[in-house]
């Protein structure tokens, strides 16, 4: 079957909203990096706000509806992408952390060529890595230069993945009436609007343009 | 600059400048997106929550508040008087007061610092870095700070794609 690495981003935001249950329904694998694995498992299991999501969240990987990867070579690729992410601007700021890079690094390093992200960063380094550049020079209240040559070089690494979010997956889902045991309603819209308000990187008006797209 | 930082907050904190605390917290917060500096995100969350508590009468009528409000001081002269001492003097001994004052006398589960630490590592995340580097900077909790940003109109500024070509790409993928 083939694969979908997830980064974590992606996992809570369908988690809190009760939404895992729909991944064994695709024809896909969601795998996740150990780094992934131990920020959605390990370190929440000992707040106590966060325990009881952190314990779902294990049930999650047990049953294998999400799956932990351990690719070789991993860490030492992730490094790199690190060091060339974080060093794209003057002075330089850390756009990129660990577990993000690690499923950079497994979408390079293995046949997977999809990553399920809801957070923005990330997705924009692969995508349109200059849009994210003057959006970050546009929000600084200090002088940033980016690299441009050097961002394109790094996006470039990636311009053989998909990029989808936790609403692209509900879009399908939806589609494919996997929804429907939820009644009537607004199945869409609601759904849509769930994840963005769990932090999913969606606008208002895109989830416009999926109601009229999907109505 | 960080001795810079620390003069202002406690002018603004003596004089009962809610606004200006906010302003140095938001300051040091961009301060730390830089240089990564755990001392000036200290600042910056320090900053927030006495910001916080200046605004909630709550507090300032609360027995104890001017043993707290001397404490305060206290410990910014000595981070005044030696930059050195800011990690254990606002990192540990001003944090834990904060702290101690929040469990007697505040209104919300979650402490006052945890609140700080989300609200800056949002101020990170609108700024460019990703959830995950902006949740490290400030020690925030991702559950919390990934809610907390979905409710915020930050995704609203970003640039979006045409969701019929991802939804398509999406649809083959996903089979």
């Amino acid at each position: 079957m083939s694969q979908i690495v997830c980064d974590s981003s992606s996992i809570i935001s369908l988690s809190e909203n009760c939404l895992l249950n729909l991944l064994p329904r695709f024809k896909v694998d969601f795998v996740v990096p150990r780094s992934v694995e131990k920020e959605l498992v390990d370190k929440p299991l000992r707040v106590d706000e966060f325990e009881f999501k952190a314990l779902r969240l294990r049930e999650a990987i047990n049953e294998g509806i999400i799956q932990v990867k351990d690719v070789p070579g991993v860490h030492k690729r992730a490094e790199q992408i690190l060091a060339e992410a974080n060093s794209l601007f003057t002075p330089r700021i850390k756009i990129l952390h660990e577990g993000e890079a690690e499923c950079m690094a497994m979408l390079e390093l293995t046949d997977v060529n999809t990553l399920l992200v809801d957070e923005r960063t990330t997705r924009l380094i692969i995508e349109d890595i200059i849009a994210l550049g003057n959006f970050i020079q546009s929000r600084a209240s200090f002088k940033l230069r980016m690299d441009r040559e050097k961002a394109m070089a790094l996006q470039e690494r990636f311009s053989d993945v998909t990029v989808l979010r936790s609403t692209e997956l509900i879009a399908v889902a939806y589609e494919k009436g996997l929804l429907n045991n939820l009644g009537d309603g607004h199945l869409l819209h609601a759904s849509l609007y769930a994840l963005k308000y769990s932090g999913c990187a969606i606008t208002k008006g895109e989830i416009k343009e999926y109601l009229q797209l999907l109505k | 600059m960080k001795k810079e930082f620390v003069e202002k907050l406690k002018k603004a904190f003596l004089h009962g400048d809610a606004r200006g605390l906010k302003e140095i917290s938001n300051e040091s917060a961009e301060q730390a997106v830089l240089s990564r500096d755990k001392e000036m995100v200290l600042i910056s969350l320090v900053s927030y929550a006495l910001y916080k508590m200046l605004t909630k009468p709550h507090y300032h009528y609360a027995p104890g508040w001017s043993d707290f409000v001397k404490e305060v001081v206290s410990h910014l002269e000595l981070c005044i008087k030696d930059p050195r001492a800011i990690q254990e003097a606002l990192g540990k001994r001003l944090i834990e007061d904060i702290a101690k004052m929040d469990k007697l006398h505040g209104r919300f589960m979650g402490d006052l610092i945890e609140r700080a630490r989300v609200k800056q590592a949002s101020r990170a995340y609108a700024m460019g870095l990703s959830l995950d580097s902006a949740a490290e900077l400030t020690g925030a909790d991702r559950f919390r700070l990934y809610a907390y940003i979905g409710r915020t109109r930050i995704h609203e500024e970003i640039p979006a794609r045409s969701v019929r070509d991802r939804y398509e790409r999406a649809k083959e993928v996903l089979g």
